[in-house]
């Protein structure tokens, strides 16, 4: 159901204005196990969504090699989800049409569509919304749609930029319990990246530090095998690894 | 709720008034004897409405209409989107677009009619020729306000280059494209009309000149109420209607 990631001295430049080269990444390696949920920790412009637009197909010209589970072997492409730090949902089309856009363009069955709809629809709590047009609900329903669609099409690598940033502190949390209580259904390979070290101590298995940019890399990890799951906001363990993390990171930037 | 539907009710019948009133001062001057009262026009209306003559007219522009309008859609919606998204389409047909611009009408007009022929073809062709430049970069326009992230997401979901733009492009246009659309719609009949004074035999434009050089201004003018009051309820009914169920997802149209 799952996949693994290898990133083997993965290397990125852009071409900037004035004509010059900015290596905004080099050296990175990553190696992620199928089903673990790992969180790139990283200032921001260290180039965390350079690095999710390469493993997602998006962006394919940089230097290096990435590899996604089982697509080495020479199976089908395996299935990516991609939720970014605004919704991006279609606003065209009503909060299923938005879902089944997703389910159309990973190819699923449209005789399956309805159920998934209703499943993943229901997971979020919008299960009444579905005839809504995204413009009518608020920016975190609209997330949560977002979440919906990236889940529905059973996704074997979740790629996340930043997904609950631009959301107020308790829509936020709830989306990470959200977010967590879904995952654990049925374990799926994340990619999380995140600014927010509280984040991404209370969500992720392992922590990938990146110091800031130009030329950054992956300079530290910290794992979190010793936080036990279902993972709870008042944890006092969580309180005292997030000052380690933070530690960690200012070292970096 | 009637406050709003009577809202202005005073002055735009006070703006028709006046312009009946500049109309019949302008027909009773003692200078301009050919130019008749207002009455009389409506009454060559209401006779003539009840003719087919004037309906067959009506008819064949139309269709001219129609088939130039669609056919510079057609040539231009996918010119303005390659020119707005490809840098390789400006380089090729930037400049086409904008020395097409600058000919005047009258010369695509001219050089339909020569090198096709005095048929339906070449006027159909000629109006096309004649609107399409400036419906291209009014599309090239709006492509360049394409939302990139929503392009994004679908090439992540593994959306097919093809679907991408008939499933994110084109319905991001839409409004953009709606708006041309009237736009040419408008331009297109106005066209029309001089591609029926200069090469055919029939239709409302090749009606005005036969009266003008008959010197009956009266029916030059109930000709024209007559093709834009059509045309004006084209516009408001259908093209209306079609913007209104195409943009429902709006937020006004929540508010509303
Ligand atoms: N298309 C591009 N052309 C030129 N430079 C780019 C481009 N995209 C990103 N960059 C540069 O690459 C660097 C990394 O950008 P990136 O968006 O990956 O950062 P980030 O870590 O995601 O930051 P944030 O946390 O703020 O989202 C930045 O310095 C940015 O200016
Ligand atoms: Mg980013």
């Amino acid at each position: 159901m799952s996949v693994s990631i290898a990133i083997r001295d993965f290397a990125k430049e852009f071409q900037t204005a004035d004509g010059s080269r900015l290596r905004v990444l080099e050296n990175v390696d990553l190696q992620v196990t199928p089903g673990e949920f790992v969180t790139i920790l990283g200032p921001s412009g260290c180039g965390k969504s350079t690095l999710l637009n390469a493993l997602s197909g998006l962006d394919t010209s940089f230097e290096g090699k990435v590899e996604i589970g089982r697509s080495a072997v020479g199976a089908a492409k395996p299935r990516i989800a991609y939720l970014f730090q605004e919704p991006r949902l279609l606003p065209w089309r009503t909060v299923r049409g938005n879902i089944e856009f997703a389910l159309d363009a990973a190819r699923v069955p449209k005789l399956e569509w309805a159920a998934r709809c209703e499943r993943w629809l229901q997971a979020v709590g919008l299960a009444s919304f579905a005839d809504y047009f995204p413009l009518q609900l608020s920016g975190g329903m609209q997330q949560r749609v977002s979440i919906a669609r990236a889940f529905s099409i059973e996704p074997e690598l979740l790629l996340m930029d930043e997904p609950f940033s631009a959301l107020d502190e308790i829509t936020a949390l709830r989306m990470r319990q959200l977010l967590l209580s879904l995952w654990e259904a049925d374990r799926r390979t994340v990619l999380f990246v995140t600014h927010n070290s509280l984040e991404s101590v209370y969500l992720s298995d392992r922590i990938v530090v990146m110091k800031s940019g130009p030329n950054s890399r992956i300079c530290d990890e910290i794992g979190l095998g010793h936080l036990r799951r279902p993972r709870t906001y008042d944890d006092p363990a969580q309180y005292e690894t997030q000052r380690a993390v933070l530690a960690t990171l200012m070292r970096y930037v | 709720m009637k406050s709003r539907l009577f809202a202005g009710a005073v002055p735009r019948l006070a703006s028709v008034a006046m312009l009946l009133g500049i109309w019949y001062a302008a027909a009773w001057m003692p200078a301009k004897p050919l130019l008749p009262p207002p009455h009389q026009v409506l009454i060559y209306l209401v006779q003539d409405v009840q003719k087919p003559e004037i309906w067959k007219h009506l008819g064949v522009t139309l269709m001219r209409i129609f088939l130039g309008f669609g056919l510079s859609m057609a040539i231009a919606i996918p010119f303005g989107i390659a020119l707005g998204f490809s840098a390789f389409a400006r380089q090729l047909f930037g400049s086409w677009v904008v020395i097409g611009l600058m000919i005047p009408s009258l010369v695509f007009i001219i050089l339909a009619y020569t090198s096709i022929g005095l048929n339906e073809f070449a006027a159909v062709v000629a109006a096309a020729l004649a609107v399409v430049w400036v419906l291209t970069i009014n599309i090239w326009e709006s492509a360049k306000a394409v939302d990139v992230k929503l392009i994004q997401m679908a090439r992540a979901f593994g959306l097919s280059p093809i679907r991408i733009v008939t499933s994110v492009v084109l319905p991001q246009l839409a409004a953009s494209l709606m708006a041309s659309a009237r736009f040419g719609l408008g331009l297109v009949w106005k066209m029309v009309l001089f591609v029926e004074l200069l090469g055919r035999s029939n239709g409302i434009g090749y009606q005005i000149e036969y009266y003008h050089q008959l010197f009956d201004l009266g029916r030059v003018l109930e000709y024209t109420v007559f093709f834009v009051a059509i045309m004006l309820l084209i516009e408001v009914v259908v093209l209306g209607g079609i913007e209104r169920r195409l943009f429902r997802w709006r937020p006004a149209a929540r508010l509303a």
